[in-house]
This record gives C-alpha cells, sequence and structure tokens, in this order.
C-alpha cells in the first residue's frame, strides 16, 4: 500500500489580476464570452501522479522551474492540489481538519540553512515545534536529546546555532523535524548550499534516519551522486513527470537526461565514455565498485 | 591586471568577546590571464577575501594593490591614489551569492545598463555594452524587454551576470554562481565564464563547493582553511593532495577518487580518466 499517493494532481498557482477594470468590461464586450470563472496562471503541476511506499528513498529531479517544489509544498498542505487528489498516510491533503496531522506526518527541510534556524540555543530550536503544540516540557527534552543524537549533534545542544558550519544547521533543521516524529521528511535542495563535507554529513544523517527508523525520504536536489542509492527517481519537466525508474534505469536513458536537467554521475559518464569507445561494460554501471569490478573482469 | 595582499589581516568585530580573525597573514597574488578557483569549507574565509578584493571590506592589516597602485595601505592612503582607487575598482567586478535577488530594475535590458550608466557612459554605449553583455550570457534578445520576475531562475542569474560584465571588468569575481542550479544552468554558466576568460584573456575568479566544476574548469586552485591559504598552485597540483583536502572537509572529483585506486593516479576529468583507462587496455 503507498503511503503517499498523488493521483493527478495539477496546480496552478493564483494570478493577481491586475488588468483595468474598464479594459476588462471592454474586452468583455467585444467579445461577447463570458469572462472565465477564475483567471489563473500556467499550470505549474499538471496530472501527476506518483507513489511513495512507507520506508522507501526516492529522488525528484528536474530542472530549475520543473515543478518540483511545488509539488513538495503538496506533501505537507502548504499547498493544495488545483485538480485531482494527493493522500497521505490515507489522508487527502484537501481535508482541512487534518491538516496538523499531515504537517506532523510530513516535515520539510528547505535550502537555506539560515532562514530555517530560529532558537538562539541549538536544543530550543529543535524544541520549537513541540512547544507549539504544547508538548509538556519533560517529553519536549526527552524528544529534543534524541531527535539531537539522531542527528548526531547531540554535543552541540547548548551552543548557539550560528556558531555552527552549514551543515550541521541543516542537521538542526532535521532534527527540529524529526523531533515531532514524522513518517516522512522531504528535503527541498536541502544539500545545495552546502560545502562537501556539509552535503555528506547531511545525507549520511538522513540516510540514517531512512535505514535505522524506517522514516520515508524524498529528497530534491541537483547533485546526480546523492540520488545513487535512491529506491526511486521520478524526473519532472515543465510540471509533468517526465521519467520515473531506479537509479539505474534513469541513467541508462543517455544524453536525453540534459534536457531534463539532469546529468551523469561521474562513475556513469566515465562508463558510457569507455563504452563508447568500443569496451565491453554493462549499460547500467553507476558506483565506482561496480566500475573497478568490471574493469577487473577484463584483465582476465 | 595583477591584485597583490601582503601580510593581509581581517578581524570582525575586533576587541569583543565576538572576535573572529576571518582573514589570516595572507600572502597571495592574483590575476593575470587565469581562471582562478577558490576553495575552502564553509566559515574558512572565502567571502571575506573575495570582498577585500574588490574593496567592499577594508582589511584590518596589511597592504592590497592593483597594478602596483595601493587600494588599502596602512596609514592613508594620498588624494592620488584615492582617486586612481576609484577608475581601478571599476575594473574588478564582483557577482554575489545568488545574485538574482539583487535584480531590479523594469527589464532585463535596464537592469543590465545600470552598471554601465554609473559608469558614466552614454545612453547609447549603456545599451550596446548592456546588449553585448547579456548576447555574452546566452540570452536571447526576446527576454531583453521582460521583466525580470518573468524569468527563470537560471536566467536571471544569467542577467545578474550580464550585469557585472556589461563594465567589462578585468578581474571577475564570483562567489558559487552555480548554487542552486541544475546541471544545463550550471554548464552554461560556467562555459561562459570560460569563454570570456579565454577571449580576453582576463582574470576569473571562481568561488565554488564543486570540486568537479574546479577540476574542470580551473587552471588554478586556491584552498583556504581556518583563515589561511593552505594550498595554492596548478589545478592538478592541488588535486594531487588528497589527503589534505579531505582533512579541511573538501576533497578530489569522483573521477579523480576512481583513478587513484585503480592505480591511475589522479585525473582532473571523466575524459581524462577515460583516455588512462583505454591505454590501460590498449583500446
Amino acid at each position: 500500500m503507498s503511503f503517499i499517493k498523488a493521483d493527478r494532481i495539477s496546480y496552478s498557482y493564483p494570478v493577481i489580476d491586475d488588468t483595468d477594470e474598464f479594459d476588462t468590461k471592454k474586452k468583455k464586450e467585444e467579445t461577447e464570452k463570458p469572462e472565465p470563472e477564475k483567471k489563473q496562471g500556467e499550470n505549474a503541476l499538471k496530472d501527476v501522479s506518483m507513489e511513495v511506499r512507507q520506508g522507501q528513498f526516492l529522488c525528484i529531479l528536474g530542472r530549475n522551474g520543473s515543478g518540483k517544489s511545488t509539488f513538495a509544498k503538496h506533501l505537507n498542505a502548504l499547498l493544495m492540489p488545483t485538480e485531482g487528489t494527493l493522500w497521505v498516510d490515507d489522508i487527502d491533503t484537501k481535508a482541512e481538519d487534518q491538516i496538523w496531522t499531515i504537517r506532523k506526518t510530513v516535515g520539510m527541510v528547505f535550502q537555506n540553512p539560515d532562514n530555517q534556524i530560529i532558537g538562539s540555543v541549538v536544543d530550543e530550536d529543535v524544541a520549537f515545534g513541540l512547544e507549539n503544540l504544547g508538548v509538556p516540557s519533560e517529553e519536549i527534552q526527552k524528544e529534543v536529546a534524541s531527535a539531537l543524537e539522531g542527528v548526531g549533534m547531540s554535543e552541540f545542544a547548548k551552543h548557539s546555532p550560528n556558531k555552527l558550519s552549514g551543515g550541521q544547521k541543516q542537521r538542526v533543521a532535521v532534527a527540529g523535524v524529526l523531533a515531532m516524529r514524522p513518517k516522512c521528511i522531504v528535503l527541498d535542495e536541502s544539500t545545495a548550499m552546502l560545502d562537501p563535507r556539509g552535503r555528506r554529513e547531511v545525507m549520511d544523517t538522513v540516510k540514517k534516519l531512512n535505514k535505522e527508523l524506517g522514516i520515508t525520504i524524498i529528497s530534491i536536489t541537483h547533485f546526480m551522486e546523492e540520488t545513487l542509492d535512491a529506491d526511486y527517481i521520478y524526473v519532472m519537466h515543465k510540471g509533468e513527470v517526465a521519467l520515473q525508474g531506479t537509479p539505474k534505469e534513469i541513467f541508462s536513458r543517455g544524453t536525453e537526461l540534459y534536457a531534463l536537467g539532469l546529468w551523469f554521475p561521474q562513475i556513469y559518464h566515465l562508463a558510457y565514455i569507455l563504452r563508447e569507445k568500443g569496451m565491453d561494460l554493462p549499460n547500467d554501471i553507476i558506483h565506482a565498485a561496480e566500475l573497478k569490478e568490471a574493469l577487473e573482469q577484463k584483465k582476465k | 591586471m595583477i591584485i597583490r595582499l601582503e601580510n593581509v589581516n581581517y578581524i570582525y568585530n575586533p576587541g569583543t568577546a565576538e572576535e573572529v580573525k576571518a582573514i589570516s597573514d595572507v600572502n597571495l597574488e592574483l590575476g593575470g590571464d587565469s581562471f582562478t578557483a577558490i576553495i575552502g569549507s564553509t566559515g574558512s574565509g572565502k567571502s571575506t577575501l573575495i570582498q577585500m578584493l574588490n574593496g567592499l571590506l577594508e582589511p584590518s592589516s596589511g597592504s592590497i594593490t592593483y597594478d602596483g597602485v595601493p587600494i588599502y595601505k596602512e596609514g592613508k592612503l594620498t588624494k592620488e591614489e584615492k582617486k586612481a582607487l576609484r577608475t581601478l575598482r571599476c575594473r574588478v567586478g564582483l557577482v554575489f551569492q545568488y545574485p538574482e535577488y539583487q535584480l531590479f530594475e523594469e527589464n532585463v535590458l535596464k537592469d543590465v545598463c545600470y552598471g554601465p550608466k554609473n559608469l558614466g557612459f552614454s545612453k547609447e554605449e549603456q545599451e550596446e555594452k548592456a546588449r553585448a553583455a547579456l548576447s555574452a550570457v546566452g540570452l536571447s534578445e526576446n527576454l531583453y524587454e521582460k521583466s525580470p520576475f518573468e524569468i527563470s531562475g537560471g536566467e536571471k542569474r544569467r542577467v545578474a551576470i550580464a550585469g557585472v560584465l556589461a563594465m567589462g571588468p578585468e578581474v571577475l569575481i564570483l562567489d558559487e554562481p552555480t548554487a542552486g542550479l541544475d546541471p544545463l544552468g550550471k554548464s552554461q554558466i560556467l562555459e561562459l565564464l570560460k569563454k570570456y576568460q579565454q577571449e580576453r584573456h582576463v582574470t576569473v575568479i571562481l568561488v565554488s563547493h564543486s570540486m568537479e566544476e574546479v577540476a574542470q574548469y580551473a587552471d588554478r586552485v586556491i584552498a583556504l582553511h581556518k583563515a589561511k591559504v593552505v594550498l595554492d598552485g596548478s589545478t592538478r597540483d592541488v588535486f594531487s593532495h588528497r589527503q589534505e583536502l579531505e582533512e579541511i572537509g573538501l576533497g578530489v572529483p569522483e573521477v579523480c577518487a576512481f583513478t587513484q585506486s585503480i592505480g591511475l593516479g589522479d585525473t582532473l576529468t571523466v575524459e581524462e580518466a577515460a583516455e588512462k583507462i583505454l591505454q590501460m587496455y590498449k583500446l
């Protein structure tokens, strides 16, 4: 059974109608057509269907402006589909009385580490969400401690967040979400602003949460290397799902990926060139270990 | 143009409990016909350094010269030096992180005209420079009249870069110009920078967290760690220090680590790695 199910959802951002009233009237008279009920912009999402199982590690890729973030905002009901239905843990996200259940179920971590931290001490920041829910303070302490442990930041509990590195800040942001005991964490380009170590720290942390706690991870990214261990990938293009499959299936699509805002991870790229030059190698090599083994086979 | 830094220090909040040394005793010579990359983990001092290079921050001590003319020195600049400074500064352009948030004009063309306008060029010259810059960043003409808020993220980023290119800087400094862009957007920006650098034999200084793009595009790499320059040399030379790079939170491109692991030594690009492997198998 699926944990998240998007059934042909579409979404268009509302457009502020700034046309002159007089003009509109005139136009209406000229054309004698009834005005459309609601003026809307171009669809940011068109007929998107996706399914995610509990415990999956999913990646969403695509060009800037392809609708990835718009989709992500639907996952915790920051936006609601204009058409179609999205179920999160069997709840229709349009059910207004369930909105807080949904937001507890799916936590979001955004791109800029400096925009998501509000507390002046790390553990206060992590406690923010629980405090808002009126959880008793003893319980908060317990949850915060375990969330910080989960992201490997326990020793920084009493530190000021502004002295942390980018990767550490993002792990604090993950802890803030984790403290709410979500079933799913959505990372909306959460590594885009980080240095190589920070990127690794954040990815290792969420992979661990995925494996050990079974938390579903949905990661939106432009770093192809971060997708190699994903269970499944959706590629969005112009508001639609353009491709879907396992990392091996996706990358073996060849150069058409470029137009979709993707590119080969380096190891796949290397194997690709070697094949082009006539070397007989399997066409689904994405990991260094696989390429190493294939090359050793050839030596024999 | 050559920018020389001698014994440069920069201290935030000096004399307080919050005192932080962001740049510590740096000696560097930058410029010439080069695509230089500055790498380093968050907080290593990269942003402070580049802001001093174009005169936005004044060093706490030490001196900085442009082609031998001081832009900062201990003690006051003379009147002549101050006058020279103004013209010199225009020759060093800085593109900030996420520069698209700084677009403000009603249309793309006007936004790019802003720099040349401030330099005192006539209206015709402004437009001529703006158009040349926009074409250099590969933006099609039908976007020139659009509002900068109507175009895509990658396009906005290129408009912002064009705004600095239009001033024709001899040293163009960019702070993570590809952050947050998709692979195609990234390569468009890097290719246009490479072209600008190679056609004019000027200096492009790129701050980047992507070792892959640094390895592919830069000819010189400077690594900062805890406010000091720890590595400085040709790209090949710097990436041969894998252990040091990993110790300071960086690393080498994946393909480089791979060729090392199969005994083929360092490689900078996927193409180079492929060549080495093919040679090994005599293909």
